[in-house]
């Protein structure tokens, strides 16, 4: 042995990714083998050290994340308006429907007394301002030799119209 | 100090990975710890690794349905996060250079409490050089080697894991590694 391993090489063990040559040589070569052995070392110290220093930083980083958290609803809201706009136009969707849908119910219930009326005032035979003179007409002075069927007929239809009598 | 991780993250106490997705709280005490490091190590920004560790945690809490299971949980959150730190580091440039100098006195505290077992001064000393060369140099690195030296030497993370983590190849996690050790070796004063 006459050389010792090349920087590629010595990265290639301190790595943990030896090829079976750079294994043999390490076992040969002291000055190598010692070599890996400090950087295998001082990578250790190096990870050992980040550790503990972010095992330090670790909980108040965490409280901090957590305070960000608990804001973080409002920020949400500004910077997406048209999410929020469209959040609020959800949510007020079923008041909206409620009200609306009673809104219909008084209009139905409206244009039914309407048209209650309507019937009312298209059944009456005669006009409000005529019931006066209608009241001296009887009609159900039907001539006396009709049959019994029509008077009958005319009999059934002025208790039909009793209200003009 | 806690103890070094193994390469994966265990997954006790969740039946299912998806399951373990969508209970929030036990996701960040599982793996805030994790997670907020590496974005620390690459940040070396208190404040910026917790926004990304936060933003980290909650992506994945919403996209849980995207999660395929190729991956375990953890090498899944990792590639969002290193997805996240790069982001960060981009459009952030000039704060982060600036957060760096200031979170420099935190990084010294954490150096000197390098554990030497037995050594004498003169060999803490010298680790503390060591652990503070590797730091700087590291620091130096192009992003995809930093990032890949980080997750192998801070992480424990495999090969085939930092490939998942990053999206590379595992031939080309393996180039950038060599490449950032030989650096940070000739660069700490290491290389013969």
């Amino acid at each position: 042995m006459t050389e010792h391993l090349a920087a590629g090489r010595i990265a290639e063990c301190v790595a943990g990714e030896p090829a079976p040559e750079e294994q043999r040589h390490l076992l040969e070569c002291a000055e190598c083998r010692a070599e890996v052995a400090r950087w295998r070392s001082a990578l250790g110290q190096f990870r050992e050290a980040v550790r503990g220093w972010s095992d330090g930083q670790s909980k108040r980083a965490l409280e901090r994340a957590r305070a960000r958290a608990v804001r973080q609803p409002a920020r949400v809201w500004l910077r997406w308006p048209a999410l929020a706009a469209l959040a609020l136009a959800l949510a007020a969707a079923p008041v909206y429907r409620t009200v609306r849908d009673r809104q219909r119910a008084a209009q139905a219930a409206a244009d039914a007394q309407l048209l209650e009326q309507v019937d009312r005032e298209v059944s009456e035979s005669v006009p409000s301002p005529m019931e006066p003179l209608a009241q001296l007409v009887s009609w159900d002075s039907a001539p006396q030799d009709s049959s019994q069927d029509t008077s009958q007929g005319n009999s059934q239809s002025s208790s039909q119209n009793g209200e003009i009598r | 100090m806690q103890p070094v991780a193994s390469a994966d993250f265990p997954a006790e106490g969740f039946e299912s990975p998806a399951r373990e997705l969508d209970d929030f709280d036990a996701l960040v005490r599982k793996y805030w710890p994790r997670v907020f490091r590496f974005a620390l190590a690459s940040l070396r920004d208190p404040d910026a690794a917790g926004s990304v560790a936060q933003d980290c945690l909650m992506r994945a809490h919403r996209k849980a349905g995207g999660y395929r299971g190729e991956s375990s949980v953890g090498t899944w959150l990792m590639r969002i996060a290193v997805n996240l730190v790069r982001d960060h580091a981009r459009s952030r440039r000039m704060q982060f250079w600036k957060r760096t100098r200031e979170s420099a006195v935190n990084w010294d505290d954490a150096v000197r409490r390098v554990p030497q077992a037995g050594a004498t001064p003169e060999a803490e000393a010298a680790a503390r050089e060591r652990v503070e060369a590797v730091w700087k140099a590291a620091g130096r690195l192009p992003e995809r080697q930093r990032t890949v030296f980080l997750l192998r030497f801070v992480e424990d993370m495999d090969l085939l894991e930092i490939a998942a983590a990053t999206g590379l190849r595992e031939g080309t996690v393996k180039t950038h590694l060599l490449r950032a050790l030989e650096a940070v070796r000739r660069e700490a004063g290491g290389a013969r």
